[in-house]
């Protein structure tokens, strides 16, 4: 037996005390009695006593369904309110159950998997054709080389183990989900162009800035042209992809002069020139101005650069071309290009010096004079 | 589990189910007194007045749930759960009371305009040698009480001031008698330190530690 503990001495003690203060034992008082019988004659009486004694039971009264309900009626209010609160969240945040959501998502996926193919058919033929497996080594990619090209199917990108090479396939499918996504959620005129299937062709050059500010620009120091109709997209050296549009300003006489070189800004008017091309009697050159607008991935400002170049009708667009020189504000020494038998492509040709100028954020002017570069 | 009731309280329960007053008075005249002397314990200031309300209380809800004993106890363990109940819920009002204004105040200045005599209330509180005798004990170990839970303080309560075994504390409370002596063993412990914290500032000399 243990000993008893001291708090147990205090209630023992307490208890007594309270009971000698009780005094003699209660009793019940004829008036409360008379109370009680009544209470309980008026309570048999509404509800009589079965066989054992017991009354019948009623509605809610203990082991009835509606004793279950009365009991936890507010528990299941609870648990329904939870789960409305659950499923309102859930279909408020799975894109699966919004549709407007859904679409949303399916647009920025589709543009980050067109940026992520467009970017290795060039970056494939910088490793002679074999295509790094890890999407992340190419999205990662920070480099003035960074070149985008249009489409190559993400899902080969998917299938291909970690590490293993992997060949471009071309030319690149069309994307099957680009369709649809043009019919049932238009996005913007800047992507639509890559939206289209791989029938239209496209190019692509790099340019260098030559301009005495270029080196401590932030901005368009080397670039890359990419041309798709009349859309066209400029992607800087930190993989930074503007977007906008082309447009032909008209076709020049063969014997007006070229416009200065050395990194003078060509007015985005009307330009003439006497070019190679004028002298061996194709078509006459024309000149393009466009403006590409988009958000710079170092500096996290607006960017928006409009110039113009060269235009040459009726290019091949696949139509591969070298340049040399440029650097120094020098002549752009154009050799002639190699063009195809198709003609009927009008692309327009970047191969020509672009002058422009690039304004960050509305207040930071650039002035650029960029000269094409052999890749 | 099995039925702890003494035959002739379940024939008593019995009759009183079937609306025999004679039943009826017999079960008051077993039981009230048990009732009373109960509920006078669970407050230091219940005086026979409260008691005997409460206890009226206590006996109208049994009648009116008789049929909810299912016999697992003794019905004074019953009884004593619920008069336990109105006891707390009495004691409850009153203190709401207190705060809300429940009470007319009365100025003790102002004389009777027929008679000329000021009021004299009677005090709610009990009498200076009452209060003298033991009473920081009496309190501290009541205050601790009120501090120690509601499921401490009802096995509390039945062991000690209702003098239940532990046989009937595990009919009641329908556990193993092993759980009901931990669950106490627990109670207790905690008791004893809210009691320790109490009486260490009202009076240290009360409660020496172990």
């Amino acid at each position: 037996m243990e000993p008893e503990r001291k708090i147990e001495n205090l209630l023992r003690a307490y208890a007594k005390k309270r009971r000698a203060e009780a005094g003699d034992a209660l009793k019940l008082h004829p008036a409360t009695r008379r109370l009680l019988q009544g209470e309980a004659a008026s309570t048999l009486r509404s509800s009589p006593a079965t066989e054992d004694g017991r009354r019948a039971p009623r509605p809610g009264k203990a082991g009835t369904p509606g004793f279950f309900l009365a009991v936890f009626r507010r528990r299941l209010v609870f648990a329904l309110c939870v789960v409305a609160t659950a499923f309102i969240g859930v279909s408020l945040f799975r894109p699966a159950w919004n549709p407007a959501k859904k679409g949303a998502q399916s647009v920025s996926a589709m543009n980050n998997l067109r940026q992520t193919g467009t970017a290795t058919n060039p970056y494939a033929g910088d490793n002679k054709h074999v295509l790094s497996a890890s999407l992340d080594e190419l999205t990662n990619q920070k480099s003035a080389e960074f070149v985008l090209a249009e489409k190559v199917a993400p899902e080969t990108l998917a299938k291909a183990a970690p590490g293993a090479p992997m060949a471009v396939a071309t030319p690149p499918p069309a994307l099957e989900v680009a369709g649809d996504l043009e019919k049932s959620n238009p996005v913007g005129g800047a992507s639509q162009p890559f939206a289209q299937t791989g029938t239209v062709s496209h190019q692509q050059n790099r340019y260098r800035n030559v301009s005495v500010a270029a080196p401590t620009a932030p901005v368009m120091q080397s670039f890359q042209v990419l041309q798709n109709g009349d859309a066209i997209s400029v992607v800087d050296w930190d993989g930074s992809v503007y977007q906008g549009s082309i447009q032909v300003a008209a076709a020049v006489a063969h014997n007006e002069p070229v416009p200065a070189p050395g990194g003078a800004v060509v007015p985005l008017q009307i330009h003439t020139r006497t070019g190679p091309a004028a002298l061996n009697g194709q078509p006459a050159n024309q000149y393009y101005f466009f403006r590409v607008a988009g958000t710079n991935r170092t500096l996290k400002q607006n960017v928006v650069f409009s110039g113009n170049g060269e235009a040459i009708p009726g290019a091949s667009a696949n139509g591969q071309q070298t340049f040399e020189g440029g650097g120094g504000g020098g002549s752009a020494g154009n050799q002639l290009p190699q063009t195809s038998a198709n003609a009927s492509q009008q692309n327009w040709r970047l191969n020509s010096r672009i002058v422009g100028t690039a304004i960050i954020d509305d207040t930071n002017r650039i002035e650029i004079n960029a000269v094409p570069v052999t890749p | 589990m099995d039925t702890v009731i003494p035959p002739e309280e379940s024939e008593l329960i019995t009759r009183c189910r079937h609306g025999e007053a004679d039943a009826w008075d017999e079960l008051f005249d077993l039981h009230y007194a048990a009732a009373g002397r109960f509920i006078f314990q669970l407050a230091s200031d219940f005086t026979r007045e409260d008691t005997e309300e409460i206890c009226q209380e206590a006996f109208l809800a049994v009648i009116k749930n008789l049929d909810a004993f299912l016999g697992e106890s003794r019905f004074q363990t019953w009884l004593f759960r619920i008069a336990a109940n109105k006891a707390r819920d009495y004691r409850e009002k009153r203190i709401a009371a207190k705060r809300g204004g429940g009470q007319i105040p009365v100025s003790l200045q102002a004389e009777d305009p027929e008679s000329g005599l000021a009021p004299d209330p009677p005090a709610h509180l009990p009498g200076p040698d009452e209060m003298m005798m033991n009473a920081e004990q009496m309190a501290g170990v009541r205050a601790a009480l009120d501090r120690v839970g509601e499921a401490c303080r009802e096995i509390i309560e039945l062991r000690y001031f209702g003098d239940l075994s532990y046989e009937e504390l595990s009919a009641t409370l329908q556990v193993n008698p092993k759980t009901v002596s931990s669950r106490l063993s627990k109670c207790l412990d905690r008791l004893e330190a809210i009691a320790r914290g109490i009486f260490s500032r009202e009076n240290p000399g009360v409660f020496p530690s172990n």
